[in-house]
C-alpha cells in the first residue's frame, strides 16, 4: 500500500500536475481548447520537438549539452530541399542524406567532445555556428519551396485514424526506452552520466559511447529537421533556430538532471507535451504574443521548481529564520 | 608563471590573426576601418563582462540579452523626454534588478543556472516586446548620443566606456574581497562555503552585477544606433560566450582573467570585418565565427596540455 501511493507521488510529479492545472484552466478559459481536433493540433505541433528533445535527453543523461541541434534541424532540411529542388533526388532519398548530413555534424561533436576532452559546450556551440552558416550558404538566405508533396506524409499522414507523427514519436520513444532501461548500451548510458570515472573503470569504452551518443542526437535533429520540413512545407535556415534551447527546456523540465546520469525520455515526453500545451493553450485563449514568453519563462522555472521541491525547503528555511522555529535536525 | 606564459600565447595568437588580415584583407589597415574595429571589439568585450563574471561562479548568464532590451527601452522613454541622466540611472536599476533576481533564485532556492536565466530570458524579452509593442523609441537628445558617438581625440566614446569598466572590473576581481571570493567559488563552491565564505552573497552580487553589465551595454548600444528597441541582444549571449571562451574564461569556473575578454573582443570583431571587407555576404560570418571559436579553444587546450606534461 505504501508502495503503491509512493508510486502514486511519484508518477504525479510536478510536471504533470502542472500539465494538468494547465489542460483545466485553458478548458476553462477556451471552448475550443479541449476538443479532440485540438488535442490531435498538440500533438502534430509537439512531435517535431519531442524527436529532438530524445536525442538531447540521451546527450544530457551523460552530463553534456547539445547546443547545435537547431542548427543542425535547419541544415537538414535546406539540404534536403535543395537536393529535392536542384538535383532532381526523389525525395526519400533526400531526406535520408539530409538526415545522414545531420548524423555527421553529430559525430564531428562527439568526436572533438570525448577524444579531445573539450567541454560539449564548445564544440557544438561551434557546430551550431557552421551548420547555420552552411545552411545560409546553400539557400543563399531564401526560403526553398515548391518541392514535391511525398514528404507531407510524415505529418499529414493518418493510419488507422491516428495522426502519423503520433505514431512516429510512440515508435521511437517505444524502442528509445527499452533501449535505455533493457539494453546494456542504454544502462552504460546513466552509468557514464553518473560517474565516468567508474564507468571507465568498470570496463565500458566510454570515449565511443560519448561519440555515439552525440551522433545519435545529430541523428534525431535530422529526423525533426525532416519532419519539421514536411510540416512547414518550405525550408529556411533560420526557421529552426530556438529548437536548441526549447529541447533543453524539455528535457530539463521532464525532470532529467543536467548532472547527467537521471532521467530518461518517457520523462522528457512529459516536458515536451508541457510546453506544447502552454504554447497552444496561450495561443487559444488569446494572450498576446508578446505575453506569451513571459508565461513561458515562468511556468519553466514552476515547473521546476515543483518538481525538486526546492521551494519547499525554502521555505521551510524562511520559516525558520523568520519565526526561529526548530531545524529538522532539532526535531530529529 | 604558467598564466603569463599562456596570456603571451594568446597575444601572440591575435598579433598573427591581426597581421593575417593586415596583409590579406585590402582595406583592413586604414585608419577608419581600425578606429571601427577597436569600437566593436570594446563592445563585444563589455557585452561578454556579465556571461564571463557568472562563468567564473561556474554559471552563465543566458538573459543578458534581453536584460539589456528591457532596461534600454525603459531608459529610452524617459530620455526621450528628456530627463538623461534619470532614464541611465533607471535603466541601470532595471538590470542590476533582474540580475538580482537571477541570482537569487539561483543560490537561495537552488535554481540551476541554465533553467533560471533561460526563463528569464523569456519573461524579460517578453515584459520588453509588451512595453514597446515591438515599436522603436528613437530621437534621443545629443547629451544621450554622446555616450555611443563622440570621440576622444581619436578613440570613440564606447571604447572609452568600455575600457574603463572591464579596468574597473579587473581591480576589482583581482584586488578585493569580493573578486578573491569569486574566484574561490566559482574553483569549488563547497570548500568556499566550508571555509567560511559568504557563498550565497557572492553569487547573488556576480549576477546583479552581470545584470547591471548587460544595461550599461544596452545603453551605449542605443545611445550608438540613436534607437531602442526590444529585439536589442538577441545573439549576446551567445556572443558573449564566444568572447569570453576566446578571451579565456574557463567554463568550469574559478580561472580566467577579464582583460582576455578584450583580446576575445579583438578576434570577433576581426571575423566580422573581414567578412565584410571580403564582401561576403553576412551569412559566412556564423560559418567563421563558429569556426575560429573551436579553433581558438583546441588551441587553447593543446596547449595547456603540453603545459602539464612539461611540468
Amino acid at each position: 500500500m505504501v508502495r503503491l501511493t509512493a508510486k502514486l507521488r511519484s508518477a504525479f510529479s510536478g510536471p504533470i500536475i502542472i500539465c494538468l492545472g494547465m489542460i483545466g484552466v485553458f478548458s476553462l478559459l477556451s471552448e475550443n481548447f479541449f476538443s479532440l481536433s485540438n488535442a490531435v493540433n498538440i500533438i502534430r505541433q509537439a512531435s517535431v520537438l519531442a524527436l529532438v528533445a530524445f536525442g538531447q535527453t540521451f546527450v544530457i543523461l551523460l552530463a553534456g549539452i547539445d547546443l547545435s541541434v537547431g542548427a543542425v534541424m535547419g541544415l537538414t532540411s535546406c539540404v534536403t530541399a535543395t537536393l529535392m529542388l536542384k538535383a532532381h533526388l526523389a525525395p526519400v532519398l533526400a531526406a535520408a542524406i539530409g538526415v545522414g548530413v545531420a548524423a555527421l555534424c553529430g559525430l564531428v561533436n562527439g568526436l572533438v567532445h570525448s577524444f579531445l576532452g573539450l567541454n560539449p559546450f564548445i564544440p557544438t556551440f561551434g557546430m551550431w555556428g557552421m551548420a547555420l552558416g552552411a545552411a545560409l550558404i546553400i539557400t543563399e538566405e531564401r526560403v526553398l519551396t515548391g518541392f514535391p508533396a511525398t514528404l507531407r506524409v510524415l505529418h499529414d499522414g493518418e493510419f488507422l485514424g491516428l495522426p502519423a507523427p503520433l505514431l512516429l514519436v510512440a515508435a521511437v520513444l517505444l524502442v528509445l526506452h527499452t533501449f535505455l532501461k533493457a539494453t546494456p548500451h542504454g544502462i552504460a548510458t546513466y552509468a557514464i552520466g553518473g560517474n565516468e570515472g567508474a564507468a571507465h573503470l568498470s570496463g565500458i569504452r566510454v570515449r565511443l559511447h560519448k561519440t555515439l551518443v552525440y551522433a545519435f542526437s545529430g541523428f534525431m535533429a535530422g529526423v525533426a529537421g525532416v519532419l519539421f520540413l514536411a510540416r512547414s512545407n518550405a525550408a529556411q535556415a533560420i526557421d529552426t533556430i530556438g529548437y536548441e534551447f526549447d529541447s533543453i527546456a524539455a528535457v530539463v523540465v521532464g525532470g532529467t538532471s543536467l548532472m547527467g546520469g537521471k532521467g530518461g525520455v518517457s520523462q522528457t515526453l512529459i516536458g515536451v507535451t508541457l510546453i506544447a500545451t502552454l504554447r497552444n493553450g496561450l495561443n487559444m485563449v488569446g494572450v498576446n504574443l508578446y505575453l506569451q514568453l513571459v508565461f513561458i519563462g515562468v511556468v519553466l522555472i514552476l515547473a521546476y521548481v515543483t518538481e525538486n521541491q526546492s521551494l519547499f525547503h525554502f521555505l521551510r528555511e524562511l520559516k525558520r529564520r523568520l519565526f526561529g522555529a526548530p531545524t529538522s535536525a532539532e526535531e530529529a | 608563471m604558467k598564466l603569463w606564459t599562456r596570456g603571451l600565447y594568446r597575444l601572440g595568437a591575435v598579433a598573427v590573426i591581426l597581421a593575417a588580415a593586415w596583409i590579406l584583407v585590402p582595406r583592413f589597415g586604414t585608419e577608419s576601418n581600425l578606429i571601427n574595429l577597436l569600437r566593436q571589439a570594446f563592445l563585444l568585450a563589455l557585452v561578454a563582462t556579465g556571461v564571463s563574471l557568472s562563468m567564473l561562479v561556474a554559471g552563465l548568464d543566458l538573459s543578458i540579452g534581453a536584460v539589456a532590451a528591457l532596461s534600454s527601452c525603459l531608459a529610452a522613454a524617459l530620455i526621450v523626454q528628456g530627463h538623461v541622466v534619470l532614464g541611465i540611472l533607471a535603466g541601470l536599476a532595471v538590470g542590476a534588478l533582474g540580475g538580482l533576481l537571477n541570482g537569487a533564485m539561483i543560490a537561495k532556492l537552488k535554481l540551476p543556472f541554465f533553467i533560471m536565466t533561460f526563463s528569464m530570458m523569456f519573461i524579460v524579452r517578453g515584459l520588453a516586446l509588451t512595453y514597446t509593442q515591438g515599436t522603436s523609441i528613437h530621437g534621443f537628445p545629443g547629451r544621450f548620443t554622446w555616450l555611443g558617438k563622440s570621440f576622444v581625440g581619436p578613440i570613440p566614446m564606447p571604447v572609452v566606456v568600455g575600457a574603463a569598466a572591464l579596468g574597473l572590473l579587473h581591480l576589482v576581481l583581482t584586488k578585493t574581497t569580493f573578486g578573491r571570493i569569486t574566484y574561490a567559488v566559482g574553483a569549488n563552491a563547497e570548500a568556499a562555503r566550508f571555509s567560511g565564505l559568504a557563498a550565497d552573497r557572492n553569487i547573488i552580487h556576480v549576477y546583479s552585477l552581470s545584470g547591471l553589465l548587460a544595461s550599461l551595454s544596452g545603453l551605449i548600444y542605443i545611445a550608438r544606433l540613436n534607437a531602442a528597441d526590444a529585439d536589442l541582444g538577441m545573439m549576446w549571449p551567445l556572443e558573449g560566450i564566444a568572447v569570453a571562451v576566446i578571451g579565456g574564461i574557463a567554463f568550469s569556473g574559478g580561472e580566467g582573467n577579464i582583460l582576455g575578454l578584450v583580446l576575445g573582443g579583438i578576434v570577433m570583431a576581426v571575423v566580422g570585418n573581414c567578412v565584410n571587407l571580403l564582401g561576403l555576404p553576412a551569412r559566412f560570418q556564423d560559418f567563421f565565427i563558429g569556426f575560429v571559436i573551436i579553433l581558438a579553444v583546441l588551441i587553447d587546450h593543446l596547449t595547456q596540455k603540453r603545459g602539464k606534461v612539461a611540468k
